[in-house]
């Protein structure tokens, strides 16, 4: 009984909004596991609208066919995609990030997601948008999942008029031009560059440094482990004017006090990655460094 | 004063007020903070941020430190642009800021004006600050302060908005209110 209670908490809370500092409107949402507390402040109010134009870049009905757990937190659900509601999808089966005991095998779902990839990771996945799954019963009918341990579903769903699949696909279909990712380019991430001339090209930043301070992180979108280094820079061959940049996220293969070339590319916000998921990193003992500073200096 | 079957300790914790809207709150007994800036804040208003949250809290009667190593802590803090700090954990790229709880287990079950009040101790804590929110310091100083609250397992929000633990992002008060500290220091 104690247990019931304690999961019957509600997982939405929509709250009064405000506006200071001309930000948008904000909501502040928790989520609640055995495991884990989430909680944090979503940028747009939590509502259907939003769920497809500002927080998803694509949508998908589809069913979970495997769940591997990542860590406490979060699953890589492989989902196969029975349609595709909005963004260009060529898979049958894509690889989804949720949160641990939200999605169940073999139902089906109206997913909200974000594309989503890193030269850190060895594959992208599409996140989901936990606060907003919907369900699939037989007849058709949608309820949004409220709370994702015993599975209490809102329903009717909160707007009714989009009650069923149908007319949910149709209300998706007249609103997803307002969605703010639809114009972006999917910034594929580069496996590695055919040569050094295209690593060079493509590159924003080309640096020489020397790892300071490092740390190895888990990552939470794969349970990859990831290098947190301070560092010096030796040499700038390209870029390099960095501003406020304490620390490089980088692949797992760097050494404290271990001399690199690294290859850098800017990211959406000012904040920097690595070009390629394979050769932004070269020791100063590869063979391949000599080789690569012989065709950055010529270029 | 420890209850319970040799299997479940339950500490026994009385509650003189609550003001949370989750039936939960914590505690977290390590409070060992490390912290990284990765970047897009300036160092200086990087700490001073940081030092705010802990010193408010730390006035509270609910004290932490901070140590050098991740390894020693329980509570990770980090700052930076967005999109380097979704390469820790891609859901931040839909919130303002993030705070995750680990649990480490539930110890018991309190009741507070008929309300049955679950407790539960903290393993270990992430939270997210990422840069491109406010224009005002003290709008940074109360979302760092905000998510230290919960990372020190003030769980749930208050639905007073003067509160630094009120739910919604945005306000610029930085000094918690006799209503914000209560609330935690009862786990202490």
């Amino acid at each position: 009984m104690k247990k019931k209670l304690l999961f019957a908490i509600p997982v939405l809370l929509l709250l009064s909004v405000f506006i200071i500092d001309k930000q948008p409107q904000m909501n502040e949402f928790s989520y609640f596991n055995p495991e884990a507390f989430i909680q944090g402040q979503l940028k747009y109010d939590l509502n259907l609208d939003n769920a497809i134009t500002k927080f998803s870049s694509h949508i998908v009905i589809g069913s979970p066919e495997r769940i591997e757990d990542i860590n406490e937190n979060y699953a890589a659900v492989y989902v196969k995609v029975k349609d595709s509601l909005m963004g260009d999808l060529s898979e049958t089966v894509i690889k989804v990030r949720a949160h641990k005991k939200l999605l169940d095998l073999n139902k089906e779902y109206i997913m909200f997601l974000k594309e989503f990839d890193s030269a850190l990771l060895t594959e992208g996945f599409y996140n989901l948008f936990n606060s907003y799954v919907m369900e699939i019963d037989d007849s058709e009918s949608i309820a949004l999942i409220q709370n994702p341990v015993d599975k209490k579903l809102m329903k009717p769903f909160v707007e009714e008029k989009y009650n069923k699949v149908s007319y949910i696909k149709e209300h998706i279909a007249k609103v997803k031009n307002k969605n703010i990712f639809k114009d972006k380019k999917s910034e594929k991430i580069i496996e590695s560059a055919s040569d050094m001339k295209e690593m060079i090209v493509v590159s924003d930043h080309i640096i020489e440094i020397t790892v300071k301070n490092l740390e190895l992180m888990k990552s939470s979108n794969d349970n990859s482990t990831f290098a947190s280094a301070g560092f010096e820079i030796n040499k700038t061959y390209k870029g390099g004017n960095f501003e406020n940049v304490y620390r490089l996220l980088l692949p797992n293969v760097v050494e404290n006090e271990g001399i690199y070339l690294v290859f850098l590319k800017d990211t959406y916000d000012g904040g920097l990655t690595p070009t390629a998921r394979k050769g932004s990193v070269i020791s100063v003992n590869d063979t391949e460094y000599t080789k690569a500073v012989k065709v950055i200096s010529k270029d | 004063m420890l209850l319970g079957s040799t299997q479940t300790v339950y500490a026994s914790v009385s509650l003189n007020c609550f003001y949370s809207d989750q039936n939960i709150i914590a505690k977290n007994s390590g409070r060992n903070i490390y912290s990284l800036l990765y970047d897009g804040f300036s160092a200086s208003d990087f700490s001073d941020y940081r030092s705010n949250a802990r010193t408010q809290w730390s006035n509270a009667g609910v004290s932490s430190s901070y140590v050098s190593r991740l390894y020693d802590s329980n509570i990770e803090l980090y700052g930076g642009k967005e999109s380097t700090l979704s390469q820790i954990d891609a859901d931040i790229e839909s919130y303002w800021a993030l705070t995750i709880n680990v649990v480490n287990s539930k110890t018991g079950t309190t009741t507070y004006q008929g309300k049955t009040i679950s407790l539960y101790e903290l393993n270990r804590v992430q939270v997210l600050c990422p840069t491109h929110l406010f224009t005002s310091p003290n709008g940074y100083k109360n979302m760092f302060t905000h998510e230290l609250g919960h990372s020190l397992g003030w769980i749930g929000h208050s639905s007073d908005s003067d509160d630094v633990m009120y739910g919604t992002a945005g306000s610029s008060r930085n000094t918690l209110t006799t209503r914000d500290k209560d609330h935690l220091k009862q786990m202490y």
